[in-house]
């Protein structure tokens, strides 16, 4: 299998989640791990760079976008608010923290 | 659709220990007053909000605050709202500026951030909104102790990520484990404060060890007693700044941050 391969079968595998953690990114294998880091850091990328980060052809690109996207590890943004005039790109959708359930009058 | 937020970003220095007790929020503090003392704009977030002690470290009255970090992260207010401008009077020109974000010593607030859901995303979001109101060149993030979701969060946000740790065996084994996880996120760049070093012990030999066994800068080897000069790195001399503890700290960072 080549790399497109390996990855496109790592996203396909992977869990669906209500959002990723830290722990959920740090579990991928290293060029995913990276780009969804980049991506938490610098904020969305189009699905060309993360062709780029990725090290792979465009239509691997849009596949591995699209199955994080339907298993909950992306979302899709746009830069122009109207998201009528651009690409639409994605950011990584980070679960929130979840809160506990603490007695009301600890 | 959210729109895309663009700006630029300060450098992020995250300061973080495996254990409690390491003294490592007493080191942002004296890092935070030492960058301000020689120029830098710096803003300073107490993200330990189980430990809220980073505002006492920096003089600032718990009295004093109407708005915190955990205010910030429920959605209270804006970031802006829970920051604290720290001019001090005595400070030798060219000073900069010091902004703290201080976390809540509230119980309510404390509990309110333990009780709700919170958006991790905030944490990214807020440096760049104090960055920005602020004109800051740097942020310092006191993460807090161990390895959770917010301070995994921190590293993955860091372009320098501090360590600070103790000679002791757990610390020495959990920093290893720190460590890799930072490697595995390819945090740029990884330094070492060792803290609380026993005398007996040759602060050269002690770096020298602690390099060697985590293949990581360690600037500096700090006593017991230099932790008491790094809490008054802002009121220091010209002269006393230059034999600071913590002065060889602040070069590797100057090399180290972009």
């Amino acid at each position: 299998m080549n790399r497109s391969q390996l990855i496109i079968q790592e996203v396909s595998r992977c869990p669906a989640v209500d959002g990723a953690t830290m722990a959920d990114i740090l579990a991928f294998s290293e060029p995913l791990r990276l780009t969804l880091k980049h991506v938490v850091r610098n904020g969305p990328l189009p699905v060309d760079q993360f062709a780029e980060h990725l090290d792979v052809d465009l239509d691997a690109a849009h596949i591995i976008v699209q199955r994080l996207l339907e298993n909950g590890y992306l979302e899709k943004v746009y830069a122009d608010e109207t998201g009528k005039n651009a690409a639409p790109m994605y950011r990584v959708a980070l679960a929130p923290l979840r809160g506990r359930p603490i007695p009301d009058d600890l | 659709m959210p729109a895309v937020r663009t700006s630029k970003m300060p450098s992020k220095i995250v300061i973080h220990s495996f254990m409690r007790e390491t003294g490592k929020t007493n080191i942002a503090a004296g890092l935070a007053h030492l960058l301000a003392a020689y120029g830098e704009r710096v803003g300073i977030i107490d993200a330990d909000i189980s430990v809220p002690v980073l505002h006492s470290r920096l003089g600032v009255d718990a009295g004093r605050l109407k708005y915190a970090f955990n205010h910030y992260l429920v959605g209270d207010c804006a970031i802006t709202d829970a920051a604290v401008d720290l001019a001090w009077d005595d400070a030798s020109p060219p000073a900069g500026a010091l902004v703290l974000v201080p976390a809540s010593t509230d119980h309510n607030a404390i509990r309110g951030v333990l009780h709700q859901d919170i958006d991790v995303r905030l944490l990214n979001a807020g440096i760049e909104d104090l960055a920005a109101a602020h004109n800051l060149d740097v942020v310092l993030l006191n993460a807090p102790a161990g390895l959770d979701e917010i301070s995994l969060s921190c590293m993955a946000l860091a372009d320098v990520l501090l360590i600070v740790l103790r000679l002791d065996k757990e610390d020495y084994h959990g920093t290893s484990v720190t460590i890799d996880l930072a490697r595995n996120l390819k945090v740029p760049n990884i330094l070492l404060a060792v803290n609380r070093a026993g005398s007996e012990y040759e602060p050269l030999e002690i770096r020298r060890s602690v390099e060697e066994t985590y293949g990581c800068d360690a600037p500096v080897v700090l006593t017991a007693a230099d932790e008491a000069a790094v809490l008054f790195a802002g009121h220091a001399s010209v002269q006393e700044r230059l034999a600071h503890p913590l002065a060889a700290l602040l070069r590797a960072l100057r090399q180290k941050a972009p």
